[in-house]
């Protein structure tokens, strides 16, 4: 038994699953345990709830409170309706609009395609909160009094609430910002389709919308159901966007609820409204696999490239060309653009020429501007900020993204065991914990040396552990992705060879997974320099960071610094993703899981 | 002769990200700040236990000079603060030019979530900062912090009787400045304050023209409207001096609950933050009014607003939301600290440059040596008591009852 | 010669729980060329990779040399790399990111070989497989065929004991599959290695083996030199498949008739075919009766013995004709060499050699020995109506 035990694990595959699972275990397991386990006990805090509270002992009080109390219709019925209506029309309307666009780029003869892919990944470069911003810019009716909306000052009518605020808008801008993970995933699918299958259906009569619905739609299935749970899960939990709009319309959702009771330090609260969250998102998850089953390798590729006719527009070539790219720079570039404009400008709203200043960026200490802070530019924490910043970007999108691919060469290599399931379904987990749940329960687990592990609180190494795993998730869907692309024969050839695991991994698998590993590099870099919720809490002085820099405008209101820094993060995400498709040639497809 | 350029530039750039990782990592060692600090920290920690008991709250106000505490100071590390407000910041800089050989970092955490990373890291043992300057947070920071000796009041006894009350005895402790939350309106609109009782907002006239910042995503708002249900016979009072009739419940607890149900009725608007509220009424002329914070009123000119605060409002005008100042249990450097919080203070005599960040329009220093820039000093504000524990015990409740009928 | 290279006892293996493997025995003897035969999903491959240590075995031993390399009641499993062996993969699994000359050398480069004795066996194994100008090209610029030659240069750089070829062909076109076809044999000849080859084409097995081992349902039903295995395979289901693709095989139903006195018989719709060393057990059994093309004579004239049989349609290919008759309600294919002198419903007669066809019970499928195993150079006595042919069949 025990000579069993070692030869299975003196396979590389089994060992690595293995250690993998004790550090997914310890790093995310762990976590939710113990989030799932404040919400069966009272603390002290609640006796501000109630009398009956007694610290420490067994209670089911705060599931009654959330689920069946007087309080459950306003506090989680009603938000979860919200929340679960936002996240299906969100997820179907990137649909039509990712797989729309994908279509027309990767099966049509419409012109300008590269300047289109480019532009189709910028709103996901932006945070998506300057998406809703620019909603309100153009659509906000006398209702939230200000400047009154572009389009109501041009019309002179006033919109009606629901165009303005709410569930409306905020579909429109979430899918706006999202719908890019539709097209990068759908697009990666259909253009490693073999269009003979198209065609061979076309010899036999069918027309064109038949074709797509009876042939194209099923091959592409298994994409557009992931990318309908990415989309599904980040729409439920996102607070941002909600907040903005959905507030004077009274419109709540469960993140927004959640973010209450965070703020109110009712924290168990919090617990089990992020509990409802995760299992909402496994239920999606587990009917999701469900749905697909077996059918999940259809798309995977042969690695041969086949020839691809495309489906000619005729004369709608060139105005479809042009209706996508004005759509793209209205949803794109102009908010972009704004931004950029407003860190120039001394004066918010002020449009004249001489309103123009570099002062935010690089200009002195004047006492009369912003109680004289100086530019960014010369900020000393800039500096320092920066460093951190790229630094964590950096060594986390690395990690990542090396994790991911081994991770997925578990996972795919094992599929059909418990321990690849089990590695797959884990480092799944991040994706639906509130970050700042996590971030607090890790303080707690890293502040003190615990077994071989050195305290690690304070550190940056600390931020990048949490980076990493937050951002597990994307890695390891696109390393298995990848991972199943690559023939086992590749490596057993390099086996019987004599090669050790290590050798196999260094010279076989890591060259050949090139694309997509520098793919999830891009990824989890870019949203690693925009992730703030996550990092806020472990953030001390000297492992400050972009980020929160932003925050400490934002909260004196410094809106054009902040803008500064929001178009630093944006210049180097965009240099860096321009770095890694041309000399990487990167692909953000395979970054989140793409085929 | 491509692909094994491809494969070089993939080695490469590996080569590049862990050289980058080990770079960095030796710089961070190098960097002679952090060197310091870990060795401060072993020697300070015994430091502070001769110099008595870290945690006890009245050491801390003796009588201490400061060239002793400076010449302390100076022999520690680099002093942490934890901070709500980018002003710490601000002060931070006078004070190392005033102190030099001090370094002090200034990190920003939103009230809430200081208490949390406080009580984290000091449950593991890890005592970082050494001076907290916090906002409340419905009164837990008094129950979940300072009860529990997280965080320590500090006020030299010297300072003592230039300071008002309540921060002199009553409060939690000294307020290194003090906001409150009130109604803002138009000046280009309004020649005067449109709003004198807080009842006039339930009447017809404002009716869709009362904005708020969302009190269930910033707590300090709810505990305007939760000091209210705590004080309803005053609410209850305002109102029969304003209608001339005693209040109609309704169905409500009391005339404070009964306050946000009209409200409601009346079409109260929620936005997301203060900002918000400020631009709703600030930005174009308008004849609506909004709840914001005393201080933004300094932001009128950057963001091109005509506001103004209402300074006097029946029953009261609000419940002041200050800026405290504490030392963290086991401060490390807690010489330098003291320093430093004196220096926020404007030293002894109230004139030390560490306090300009904290006197400003919308903001009040409670100290009667200190002339401030408001119009209105600091003990002719009208306003209630901020009583922590009562506010511990009810703002759940009132967020409850705001959940239910505002959702 | 004649030293056993693999051995092969009651293995047992199972992937995802279901079996694949049962009971395979099986000696292959040093300097063998053993094709593994069978249809796809019968398990040749996988046993190809259990010998390679790819796939561990549940139950069973394997020796290589002589020296135990895995053991399924000790789980026992030697690494692949230590059982001094090569595997061609069906997809050739050359390393697209490496050249021609990396992905020979691999093997090497891991041994940590010196760079000059690298070089050196690099360029041998290259010239053996006649490619040495591609060495510094990517496998991407290669044809199928100079992939495959790579492959195999890659393999034998190591000069393995045994090598272990799965499908090899199977990706190339029909000309170059006959090229590399002759190539492989020389290169069996040259190196004097074992190999063990995995087809599903009968024609492939035939052509290059000493040995064939045909696989149905996860276990050896025959094991036999190729020209025994071509001429009485040992079930039903092995002369269908031999017979597949290619090599047609007419299979009519019968039943065994007479009795000892008058003498043993086989009645067909075709003919009555007397049996030689049948006797009373067989009496009554239903058979089915395989012939192939080639044992089938036509003739313009009626002899004794032969039967009617009407041109259905003539496939001709070159050097031979096949032509399908129809005689008594069963549809046989006859080949005939040149071209035929007969059009579709032309009248025939057809002889069927009784000497060369093969007996199976229907029930099981298995087959009849229905007289003495004869020589292997023996033939069909020639008979007397050569002018009456259409035309030679051999």
């Amino acid at each position: 038994m025990t000579n069993r035990m070692f030869n299975w694990l003196r396979n590389p595959v089994h060992l690595i699953g293995i250690a993998a699972l004790f550090l997914l275990s310890y790093t995310i397991i762990w976590p939710v345990m113990r989030i799932v386990s404040t919400t069966f006990f009272w603390r002290q805090q609640d006796t501000r709830l109630t009398g009956e509270a007694n610290p420490g002992h067994f209670t089911l009080y705060h599931w009654e409170r959330v689920l069946a109390s007087d309080m459950s219709y306003s506090l989680f019925y009603k938000p979860i309706m919200h929340s679960l209506s936002v996240g299906f029309a969100v997820s179907a309307l990137s649909m039509v609009m990712g797989c729309g666009l994908a279509w027309l780029v990767v099966r049509t003869n419409m012109p300008l395609k590269k300047t289109i892919t480019f532009l189709a990944v910028i709103p996901y470069l932006l945070p998506s909160w300057i998406l809703s911003q620019a909603w309100l810019t153009f659509f906000k009716n006398g209702k939230i009094g200000g400047t009154p909306g572009i389009l109501q000052s041009l019309l002179h009518v006033s919109l009606p609430d629901y165009v303005s605020y709410g569930f409306v808008p905020i579909v429109i801008t979430m899918s706006i910002h999202d719908s890019v993970f539709f097209f990068l995933l759908v697009g990666a699918a259909l253009s490693s389709m073999n269009s003979q299958l198209e065609e061979a259906a076309s010899v036999t009569g069918a027309r064109r919308l038949t074709i797509l619905r009876r042939i194209v739609f099923p091959l592409v299935m298994p994409s557009i159901l992931s990318g309908f749970i990415l989309i599904f899960t980040k729409a439920i939990s996102s607070y941002g966007v909600p907040a903005l709009l959905g507030a004077p319309v009274n419109f709540h959702m469960i993140s927004t609820m959640l973010y209450s009771s965070m703020r109110s330090r009712l924290t168990t609260e919090a617990n089990v409204l992020s509990l409802t969250l995760m299992l909402i998102s496994m239920l999606t998850i587990y009917m999701n696999q469900r749905v697909i089953g077996r059918r999940r390798s259809f798309v995977t590729v042969t690695g041969k490239d086949s020839a691809k006719t495309l489906t000619p527009l005729g004369k709608w070539k060139h105005p479809v060309a042009v209706v996508t790219v004005v759509v793209m720079i209205l949803t794109a570039l102009v908010p972009l653009l704004i931004l950029l404009l407003q860190s120039f400008m001394l004066k918010e709203g002020d449009y004249s020429l001489s309103n123009l200043t570099m002062h935010y960026w690089s200009g002195g200490s004047d006492p009369n501007i912003n109680t004289g802070e100086k530019g960014v530019l010369r900020n000393p924490i800039f500096k320092l900020a920066l460093r951190n910043s790229l630094y964590i970007a950096g060594v986390a999108a690395v990690l990542a993204a090396v994790i991911g691919l081994i991770l997925g060469y578990v996972v795919t290599r094992s599929k059909q065991s418990w321990l690849g399931r089990a590695v797959d379904q884990v480092s799944f987990l991040p994706y639906l914990m509130p970050g700042i749940s996590l971030a607090a329960i890790y303080i707690s687990m890293f502040a003190k040396p615990t077994l071989f592990i050195p305290a690690l609180y304070g550190t940056i190494t600390l931020l990048i552990v949490i980076t990493v795993v937050k951002e597990l998730p994307f890695t390891v869907k696109a390393g298995s992705a990848s991972m199943m692309q690559i023939g086992r024969e590749l490596e057993e050839a390099a086996q019987i060879g004599g090669a050790s695991w290590f050798t196999r991994f260094r010279r076989i698998l890591l060259p050949l997974n090139r694309k997509s590993l520098v793919s999830a590099f891009l990824l989890v870099f870019i949203s690693a320099m925009k992730e703030m919720e996550l990092i806020i809490l472990l953030v001390t002085p000297r492992t400050e960071t972009l980020t929160t820099l932003t925050f400490y405008y934002a909260e004196k209101g410094y809106e054009q610094l902040t803008n500064v820094i929001l178009m630093m993060i944006i210049a180097i995400v965009i240099v860096v993703y321009i770095v890694a498709v041309r000399f990487g040639k990167a692909d953000l497809t395979q970054g989140i899981g793409g085929q | 002769m491509y692909h094994k350029k491809k494969s070089l530039l993939a080695m490469i750039m590996l080569i590049c990200a862990i050289t980058l990782m080990t770079a960095c990592g030796t710089t961070s060692k190098d960097e002679p700040a952090s060197k310091e600090t870990n060795a401060s920290a072993d020697t300070a920690a015994p430091a502070a236990d001769n110099a008595g008991n870290g945690s006890d709250a009245s050491a801390a106000a003796s009588t201490e000079t400061v060239e002793e505490l400076y010449a302390q100071a100076k022999e520690g590390g680099k002093l942490i603060v934890y901070s709500t407000s980018g002003r710490a910041n601000d002060a931070a800089e006078t004070f190392m030019k005033q102190y030099p050989g001090i370094e002090v970092e200034v990190s920003k955490v939103k009230s809430d979530e200081m208490m949390d990373k406080v009580t984290k890291e000091q449950d593991a043992g890890q005592f970082n900062p050494d001076v907290i300057l916090t906002k409340e947070v419905s009164g837990a920071v008094y129950e979940e912090m300072v009860k529990q000796g997280r965080y320590i009041k500090y006020l030299p006894e010297e300072f003592a009787p230039m300071v008002d009350e309540p921060y002199r005895t009553q409060a939690e402790a000294y307020a290194n400045y003090v906001e409150f939350r009130t109604i803002f309106y138009n000046a280009s609109t309004y020649s005067q304050a449109p709003v004198t009782n807080w009842w006039d907002l339930t009447t017809p006239e404002f009716k869709g023209k009362v904005y708020t910042a969302d009190p269930l995503s910033s707590p300090a708002f709810m505990d305007l409207f939760t000091t209210m249900v705590i004080n309803s016979d005053d609410m209850a009072a305002a109102y029969k001096a304003k209608f001339g009739k005693d209040i109609e419940l309704n169905g409500t607890e009391n005339a404070g609950y009964a306050f946000i149900k009209q409200l409601f009725d009346n079409g109260l608007i929620v936005l997301k933050g203060s900002d918000d509220v400020l631009d709703a009424i600030g930005k174009a002329k308008s004849d609506a009014v909004g709840l914001a914070v005393s201080g933004d009123v300094s932001k009128n000119e950057e963001n091109g607003w005509t506001i103004a605060p209402i300074l006097d409002i029946q029953p009261k005008t609000s419940v002041p939301d200050s800026g405290y100042l504490f030392i963290a249990n086991k401060a490390p450097h807690e010489a330098a600290a003291k320093l430093f919080i004196r220096w926020m203070m404007g030293e002894k005599d109230g004139t030390g440059a560490g306090m300009e960040p904290f006197n400003k329009l919308g903001s009040w220093v409670p100290r009667s040596d200190v002339k401030t820039q408001n119009d209105v000093a600091f003990e002719e504000l009208n306003l209630w008591l901020f009583d922590g524990e009562k506010l511990y015990n009810t703002a759940p409740q009132v967020r409850d009852f705001w959940i239910k009928h505002n959702s | 010669m004649g030293a056993t290279a693999i051995e092969l006892r009651d293995i047992q293996v199972s992937l995802d729980r279901k079996p694949i493997l049962q009971d395979i025995n099986l000696t292959i003897e040093r300097g063998d060329f053993m094709t593994f035969l069978g249809p796809s999903g019968c398990g040749k491959t996988t046993l190809l990779r259990t010998i390679a240590g790819l796939q561990k075995v549940e139950e069973g031993t394997i020796a290589i040399s002589g020296k135990e390399v895995a053991n399924g009641a000790t789980d026992f499993h030697l690494e692949p790399s230590k059982r001094r062996l090569s595997l061609v993969f069906q997809s050739y699994a050359l390393w697209p990111h490496m050249t021609v000359y990396d992905n020979v050398a691999f093997g090497l480069q891991v041994r940590k070989m010196p760079k000059p004795d690298i070089r050196k066996s690099v360029y041998a194994a290259l010239d053996k497989m006649r490619i040495p100008e591609l060495a510094d090209r990517y496998p991407s610029e290669l044809s199928g065929g100079q992939q495959q030659r790579v492959a195999i240069a890659r393999a034998i750089v190591t000069e393995p004991d045994i090598l272990l070829l799965d499908e090899p062909l199977s990706n190339l076109d029909a000309k170059l599959r006959v090229e590399m076809r002759a190539e492989l044999k020389r290169i069996h000849q040259e190196l004097n290695t074992t190999i063990i080859y995995v087809t599903h084409d009968q024609h492939e097995a035939m052509t290059l083996s000493t040995k064939v081992a045909v696989f149905f349902g996860g276990r050896i039903v025959q094991l036999d030199r190729p020209r025994e295995l071509y001429k009485h395979p040992r079930t039903l289901q092995v002369a269908q498949f031999i017979g597949n693709t290619g090599l047609h095989m007419n299979a009519v139903d019968g039943r065994m008739i007479g009795d000892s006195s008058s003498g043993y018989r086989l009645q067909t719709p075709l003919a009555v075919v007397p049996l030689e060393h049948a006797s009373s057990v067989h009496v009554g059994r239903e058979v089915v009766m395989t012939v192939r093309p080639e044992d089938i004579k036509l003739l313009v004239n009626r002899i004794p013995g032969s039967t009617a049989a009407t041109v259905e349609a003539i496939f001709p290919s070159g050097a031979d004709t096949h032509i399908q008759l129809q005689a008594g309600g069963a549809s046989m294919m006859a080949r005939v060499m040149g071209e035929p002198d007969c059009e579709p419903g032309n009248l025939l007669f057809m002889h069927v050699d009784t000497e060369q066809i093969n007996l199976y019970d229907k029930q099981t499928g298995v087959r009849i020995e229905h007289r003495h195993t004869r020589q292997q150079d023996e033939r069909a006595k020639e008979n007397d109506h050569n002018e009456n042919r259409l035309s030679y069949s051999r």
